[in-house]
């Protein structure tokens, strides 16, 4: 019986001793979840960067950006066009991602001159710098946010998000109107304007995660617009 | 009674002590840690229509309050917000204080740092904030002798600096001037953590941040985390209105801003040519 529990205990801690040691990896960037994955991963601030404030925001920050190409794809309000809304008229995230001609969407992420979806050598240069962190020692908060990163861009491929879009039923900030959910983000620009008819979420509505500020859309006439 | 009394008075002084009330400004750093963020605002941020806008007032009202976001167990940071009602400008602050264990690194800075400015329809009531008036006189007084001030990195953070610089930009084949690369190093703010460079020769503009001071050594152990860099040729606009929504450009009032500091308040610095890859 002793035998048996010291077997049971000694596979319980290699097990454990394996799992704490596994390695924390990201699909490559020609899979279209690795490239999902490498922008959620790259707009979250992790500790020791400017924005950082805990795991939590960090990752809600992560979900909140993907919602919002989620919503330049699926969501485009009433009276506005996805073109308006997301420089582009697509079905694919990655092209939502890239923008297409000169209008990039996000800085580091773009398409070479074979349309091919890339990432500036800084993003990867992070990136491999996150994953060593992450894959040193127990893992810790790099690894954690990195797999959820990961877990997020494959939900998104499979089709289902399975956590909810914080914005998705905002309906007036301050005396406006608004749309609900977000359709844009800025890094450390808080200052500015993003343009269009965007509309900053206040930090009371949650607006700041992870060094980001999420940016919704003002309403408008249903009668004299169409939508996409 | 008697008993519970030193108990309650232990456990009120404790209180005061662990709840990081940061209930006025002299919790920040006071009166000068107040001038300090104003002048990095007229620095970064302010035109000439937020000045103007002052000129027959005689004191800035300055709201200050605690800001307590939820932190990972073991983060002692503390975060604040003062606001600047008659600019619409809020400030949020943050004092850093965790561990990163992965770094076997103690992320702490020796006080507040300005980690946002954004624009803002101040509330109707000052109720949440501790509410300090600063002079106007004063204050524009100091503003403008010490609008060319300029406080540049020590020897040790300046090599460390061009070392960053030439890891992340090393990769791109741009061609010496005269031989060298040139480079304008801004000034150093003492209430942000945040730095810019000009690269004159491949005509970009590299941001450094980080949670941790600048001058802490441990920061440029992980540069690659913490640098930003922005073409002014391909991602400049003159409105965000030409790429709505867009977080890949720069308006040309933003580059204008940056350049005038990396280039007429900055260090010019130069840096040689990375020898050619071996054959």
């Amino acid at each position: 019986m002793r035998f048996i529990q010291t077997t049971v205990i000694a596979a319980v801690m290699l097990a454990a001793a394996g799992i704490s040691h596994a390695t924390v990896t990201v699909p490559s960037p020609s899979d279209p979840a690795g490239y999902v994955a490498r922008l959620l991963i790259n707009e979250a601030a992790f500790p020791g960067e400017r924005g950082f404030v805990s795991e939590a925001d960090s990752k809600a920050a992560m979900l909140q950006v993907l919602w919002v190409l989620e919503s330049r794809l699926h969501h485009i309000p009433t009276g506005y066009r996805q073109r308006e809304i997301a420089m582009v008229e697509t079905t694919d995230i990655i092209t939502v991602i890239t923008g297409d001609g000169g209008r990039k969407q996000v800085e580091g992420f773009s398409r070479n001159t074979f349309g091919k979806p890339v990432t500036a050598p800084r993003v990867e240069e992070r990136l491999q710098r996150l994953l060593s962190l992450a894959n040193r020692g127990t893992p810790g908060r790099f690894a954690r946010l990195i797999e959820y990163g990961v877990a997020l861009a494959t939900e998104q491929r499979r089709g289902q998000l399975s956590e909810a879009d914080r914005f998705e039923h905002l309906t007036r900030i301050g005396a406006g109107a608004v749309t609900g959910r977000a359709y844009s983000w800025m890094t450390d620009r808080d200052y500015y304007n993003p343009g269009g008819s965007y509309v900053r979420i206040p930090d009371e509505n949650e607006g700041s995660l992870a060094g980001n500020r999420f940016f919704t859309l003002k309403t408008r006439d249903k009668k004299k617009e169409t939508t996409k | 009674m008697k008993r519970l009394l030193p108990l309650c008075a232990l456990t009120i002084a404790f209180a005061t002590h662990t709840t990081f009330a940061a209930s006025s400004l002299d919790d920040l750093g006071g009166e000068p840690f107040a001038r300090e963020v104003v002048r990095h605002l007229y620095r970064w941020y302010l035109d000439e229509a937020d000045v103007d806008a002052q000129t027959d007032k005689t004191e800035l009202p300055v709201w200050v309050r605690d800001v307590k976001p939820k932190l990972d167990d073991g983060d002692n940071s503390r975060f604040a917000e003062i606001l600047f009602p008659s600019l619409g400008v809020s400030v949020s602050l943050k004092k850093t204080d965790y561990r990163i264990e992965e770094l076997n690194l103690e992320v702490k800075s020796r006080g507040y740092r300005i980690i946002n400015v954004a624009r803002v329809k101040p509330p109707a009531s000052a109720d949440a904030y501790a509410v300090t008036r600063m002079s106007l006189p004063a204050l524009r007084e100091h503003l403008f002798t010490t609008r060319n001030q300029r406080e540049y990195p020590d020897a040790a953070l300046a090599t460390r600096l061009r070392a960053a610089v030439k890891a992340e930009l090393g990769d791109r084949a741009i061609a010496p001037i005269n031989g060298e690369h040139i480079c304008h190093v801004g000034p150093l703010s003492s209430v942000s953590n945040e730095l810019w460079v000009y690269w004159e020769n491949a005509r970009t503009l590299v941001r450094f941040s980080s949670d941790l001071d600048l001058s802490n050594p441990a920061t440029w152990t992980q540069e690659r985390l913490t640098v930003k860099t922005y073409d002014v040729d391909k991602q400049a606009v003159l409105s965000f209105n030409e790429a709505p929504g867009s977080n890949a450009f720069l308006t040309r009032h933003q580059i204008g801003r940056v350049l005038y500091n990396c280039i007429v308040l900055g260090q010019r610095q130069t840096l040689a040519p990375s020898a050619p890859p071996k054959p």
